[in-house]
């Protein structure tokens, strides 16, 4: 392959800004080692993005953003209009991606099982009645209080279990963006399903078991920054035949949005059914990742991912 | 008071160029010049861009490459989008301004690029709860074969049908197919536009447009008195929607006021789900007490003959009145984005 010029855009001001300068890091070191030539590019300091844009030398972005901006398509849109090609999905699914209200809106058009919700707004946090009629309107206590778009390694997440809790819970949420969600708690096993992509065709990668130890009920960003979270490759499932039902989901949301390159989805499995609760465009690369051990367990080194990203590209 | 200043952006280089730069000329003709001075900015056919001198629709000031060059030179106050189809509605130039910090008219990325995605936009329609009519989806990667195409609708929403990329707008590329003869030429037609072909079962109904301007999910919004299309054509195609006189348009529609109501609370509910922010324009057919929502345009057409002003119109409010009503929304919106709240190095 001809060495390539890639710039790797990365960083931002989101929570998840420093996870992905290291994940950045990672991917750098592979181009090196193929041969390519690439330079980091911290979205956060606007000034140089555009700058390293404007001189138009890059030949690829390779994107490794995470938060928001960055996923939700703002970026995609500048290189769009540049002219630059880059890695993963397009601006559209990017944008449905990162925000967890559109991804269940698409799976449930789908006929995808996802957890019941209800969006909150500012005003209802301290109207006691609104907000019990949404409790009730996703089936009652336990409920998962989420930041639409802008948590990131489960910021501004909580479990809540009565009306005192909910209101605080939910001012919390709000600390990390404008739009919050309550979510029926589905209590089963957490599994993150990597998929590969390449020419269309679909490479579902062995499950991630996801187990915790601490009392949260769920990851906590603490667990998830500290690579805690203890992960089982493959998943053991209690039910072998959810296997298809989890598969079908990824194939017939993932050619729907049309993911390119990879992306996760992150499912609880409660008896055999699977409940879609959110999906990532851009999977981390550090060791303690979700992808590189799944391709791992698979026989996948990430080096072979990157090359194959960068293959794809051409197109 | 100094005057702000407005980037009028038009042109583009999808098969809708025509329409924008009919937009843009009228936009331009009408923006309040108490208030703003306009330069305009095309985007020109061969992917280059022109800024033309302020005030000025024909005086070159200077040729780019690209827009980002463009844009970090002329730096205007607000972009006054007169764009449409693919490029300028579908999210890319949106995320564009986002990432330069110029406000804009209209929805934000995900808005304009869901509005783009006839098939998402279903899909999201659906999940909902507006109805809209059955649909199959073919293209992509798999090559599309009008004898397997004809078998799979035979068997499911039958003939006649409605042949439509799945993303474009303003009709273009959109055929009524009746029999399995047409269906061919129909498929080329819709495949010009996009690699991925959406037919839709064919549904004989009152035509309406509805239009919503303001916020999403802000109490301030509202909906404009309804059109009806009344189309002299087999329905409102391209020709019809941008020639006077092919098409008859009704304002207010001639329907009942309990399906006035409950269309435009659905509307309402499709500016909210699709997060559009200034104006949306939402395309529905009514039959047997049905509200069957076709399609969102979240650039509606800004033209003398386009709905969105008529409707506008019969609220008594001018043109000029109309295009300040965006530039302000627009305006009002950003100062609150998300990424200028984070902080910042």
């Amino acid at each position: 392959m001809r060495k390539k010029y890639v710039g790797i855009f990365c960083g931002g001001n989101s929570i998840e800004s420093e996870y992905s300068l290291r994940s950045a890091a990672r991917i750098k070191e592979i181009l090196q080692a193929q041969g390519h030539e690439s330079v980091i590019i911290d979205i956060a300091d606007t000034k140089n993005m555009l700058a390293k844009v404007a001189a138009h030398k890059m030949d690829l972005a390779y994107l490794v953003m995470y938060g928001v901006p960055g996923q939700e398509g703002s970026v995609h849109g500048l290189l769009e209009l540049c002219g630059i090609k880059y890695t993963g999905s397009d601006l559209t699914a990017c944008a449905i991606i990162k925000d967890k209200i559109f991804t269940k809106l698409t799976a449930k058009a789908l006929g995808l099982n996802t957890p019941r919700y209800a969006q909150i707004s500012k005003t209802e946090v301290s109207d006691i009645k609104t907000l019990k009629r949404k409790v009730s309107s996703i089936g009652g206590f336990p409920a998962v209080v989420k930041p639409v778009r802008c948590g990131g390694l489960s910021k501004g997440i909580s479990i809540v279990k009565s009306i005192r809790e909910l209101a605080p819970a939910v001012r919390e949420a709000f600390r990390y963006d404008r739009r919050v969600m309550i979510e029926e708690h589905i209590a089963g096993d957490e599994i993150t399903v990597c998929v590969l992509e390449r020419g269309g065709n679909l490479n579902i990668l062995p499950y991630v078991g996801i187990k915790y130890g601490g009392d949260a009920g769920f990851s906590t960003y603490k667990d998830k920054v500290a690579g805690k979270r203890i992960l089982e490759i493959p998943a053991k499932l209690e039910f072998p035949r959810v296997k298809r039902a989890v598969d079908d989901a990824c194939r017939t949301i993932c050619k729907t949005l049309e993911c390119k390159d990879y992306v996760y989805l992150d499912f609880i499995i409660r008896k055999t059914t699977p409940y879609l609760i959110e999906m990532g465009a851009v999977p981390g690369f550090l060791p303690s990742s979700n992808l590189p051990q799944a391709a791992a367990n698979a026989g996948i080194p990430l080096s072979k991912i990157v090359s194959s990203v960068l293959r794809a590209s051409r197109k | 008071m100094n005057k702000l200043m407005v980037g009028l952006l038009m042109g583009g280089t999808s098969s809708e160029r025509g329409v924008s730069l009919c937009t843009g000329k009228e936009l331009f003709a009408n923006v309040n010049r108490e208030r703003f001075d306009v330069t305009c900015v095309e985007w020109n056919a061969d992917n280059s861009w022109t800024e033309y001198s302020v005030n000025s629709l024909s005086a070159v000031k200077s040729v780019h490459s690209n827009a980002l060059e463009l844009f970090r030179g002329l730096k205007p106050d607000v972009v006054l989008i007169a764009l449409h189809g693919a490029n300028g509605e579908d999210g890319r130039l949106q995320g564009f301004l986002d990432i330069l910090g110029i406000p804009y008219t209209g929805s934000g990325v995900l808005g304009s690029a869901l509005g783009m995605n006839k098939l998402l936009c279903k899909q999201i329609f659906h999940a909902i709860g507006v109805d809209t009519p059955e649909h199959l989806v073919f293209g992509g990667q798999y090559p599309v074969v009008p004898k397997e195409v004809d078998l799979k609708i035979q068997k499911t929403i039958g003939y006649p049908c409605v042949v439509k990329p799945n993303a474009s707008g303003s009709s273009i590329g959109v055929t009524k197919v009746h029999n399995v003869m047409e269906l061919a030429d129909a498929l080329d037609k819709a495949a010009k536009e996009d690699e991925y072909i959406l037919i839709e079962k064919y549904i004989k109904g009152v035509e309406v447009s509805v239009a919503v301007m303001g916020e999403h999910n802000s109490s301030e919004k509202f909906v404009l008195p309804i059109v009806e299309i009344v189309p002299a054509n087999e329905f409102f195609d391209y020709e019809s929607k941008y020639t006077d006189g092919k098409s008859k348009e009704l304002v207010p529609a001639r329907i009942p006021k309990e399906v006035e109501k409950r269309l435009g609370e659905q509307a309402i509910k499709v500016h909210d789900a699709l997060m559009c922010n200034g104006y949306s324009r939402i395309d529905f057919l009514i039959k047997d007490d049905v509200l069957y929502a076709l399609e969102t345009n979240t650039l509606p057409g800004m033209t003398n003959n386009s709905l969105y002003p008529k409707m506008a119109r019969a609220i008594g409010m001018t043109f000029p009145q109309l295009i300040d009503k965006l530039i302000d929304l627009g305006l009002a919106r950003f100062p609150k984005k998300e990424y200028q709240a984070n902080k910042s190095k």
